[in-house]
């Protein structure tokens, strides 16, 4: 991972583990305070997180977030990690931690 | 104009340059001794070479040397008008000290031009009043954004920009979700589906409309579209993350009040609207 913590804080909520790569799917969820765990690397993810008021991003199968999306998702202070793990694998270690 | 240029010098052989044609699916090469134009050779020049078999000879002998050239700060309109008067299919550009800057093409111009063109229709399109709304529903606020067809890169830029108003408002942040996510689903239908329209945000003490008005196609099949997992979305719009056919249904189900008027041939109308007072 890269700068793990960036962008998270002691005041950052996570309440929940949303994953999927289909952001219309992301949308019909009526929680709010997830983490959105995604393989899908577009501006898309940063402005349907924003919308739904999701607590940060995780972009799973060792994609790198592109430079335009880092930058977005600094405009809506939303932090965005990516890992090396696929999409199970991080939605476990994930779990391990709730 | 294009800068990343191919060019040759003089002791290249013409095959080296008919080469370097292929190799960059180009038509017409510069050839520059240090940066100073001398010549270019063209698919014309070529053909000769090969009809008259000193395709293996210097380029210095055999390349076009009467040239027609611009200069760097010339007007795109003096541009247009060269290719008016002469017969070329580019010109090489050259800055004030008489080197070799770049080359037009009428492909440059005309790419130059389509982005002016969309420019100014944005800039014209931001000025109509939709004539939709009632004058009595203007409310407060009234917002208005555009939209355009598979323009991903700004798609979901209305809905932030519409969230940004809310929360300034100091709405409750359950009802602002709501909102967000009708007028998000609405820009991504519109993207997605339509020649592009117009994304409406009005807000008065009592509730908040968001509508959604685009120039065509239409749908079909309103009540197939308002079911959940009907999509006429294709394979490529669902690599974005998007065409799972859960659009309208969202939007139906995060508002008070939900309309939706579609004729198959001309344009979609979706309104939304959710009261901001409710419960209270």
């Amino acid at each position: 991972m890269e700068n793990p913590f960036d962008g998270f804080d002691e005041n950052t909520e996570i309440k929940h583990v949303v994953a999927s790569d289909l952001m219309s799917d992301v949308l019909v969820i009526d929680d709010e305070d997830f983490l959105l765990v995604t393989s899908l690397n577009s501006d898309q993810v940063v402005r349907t997180a924003d919308i739904v008021g999701a607590s940060g991003i995780i972009l799973v199968n060792g994609k790198k977030p592109f430079s335009g999306l880092v930058k977005l998702a600094d405009e809506h202070e939303l932090p965005i990690l990516s890992t090396e793990l696929s999409c199970f694998e991080t939605c476990v270690a994930l779990g391990k931690l709730l | 104009m294009t800068t990343k240029l191919t060019t040759g010098i003089k002791t290249d052989s013409m095959r080296k340059i008919q080469k370097l044609m292929k190799e960059n699916s180009i038509t017409g090469v510069p050839i520059l001794d240090n940066k100073r134009l001398i010549g270019v050779v063209s698919i014309n020049d070529i053909l000769s070479a090969l009809d008259g078999a000193y395709i293996d000879e210097p380029v210095d002998k055999h390349m076009t040397r009467k040239l027609i050239v611009l200069e760097a700060d010339m007007p795109l309109s003096f541009a247009i008008s060269y290719f008016d008067k002469y017969q070329f299919r580019r010109f090489p550009v050259l800055n004030s000290n008489k080197e070799l800057v770049g080359m037009v093409s009428s492909r440059d111009i005309l790419t130059c031009l389509l982005f002016e063109i969309n420019k100014e229709i944005e800039n014209l399109e931001s000025k109509i009043v939709h004539p939709g709304i009632n004058p009595a529903e203007r409310g407060h606020i009234h917002k208005e954004f555009i939209t355009s067809k598979f323009n991903f890169e700004t798609a979901g830029k209305a809905s932030t920009e519409i969230k940004k108003i809310l929360k300034k408002i100091g709405l409750d942040r359950k009802i602002i979700r709501r909102i967000a996510v009708a007028a998000y689903e609405m820009e991504m239908n519109q993207v997605v589906h339509s020649y592009g329209g117009k994304i409406i945000c009005l807000i008065n003490d009592e509730k908040v409309k968001i509508i959604a008005a685009d120039s065509g196609p239409g749908i079909k099949d309103v009540e197939k579209a308002l079911e959940e997992g009907f999509s006429t979305a294709n394979d490529w719009i669902r690599s974005l993350g998007f065409g799972a056919g859960m659009g309208l249904p969202n939007i139906k189900r995060v508002s008070d009040e939900f309309t939706i008027q579609s004729q198959s041939g001309s344009g979609t109308t979706v309104a939304s609207v959710i009261y901001i007072n409710k419960g209270e």
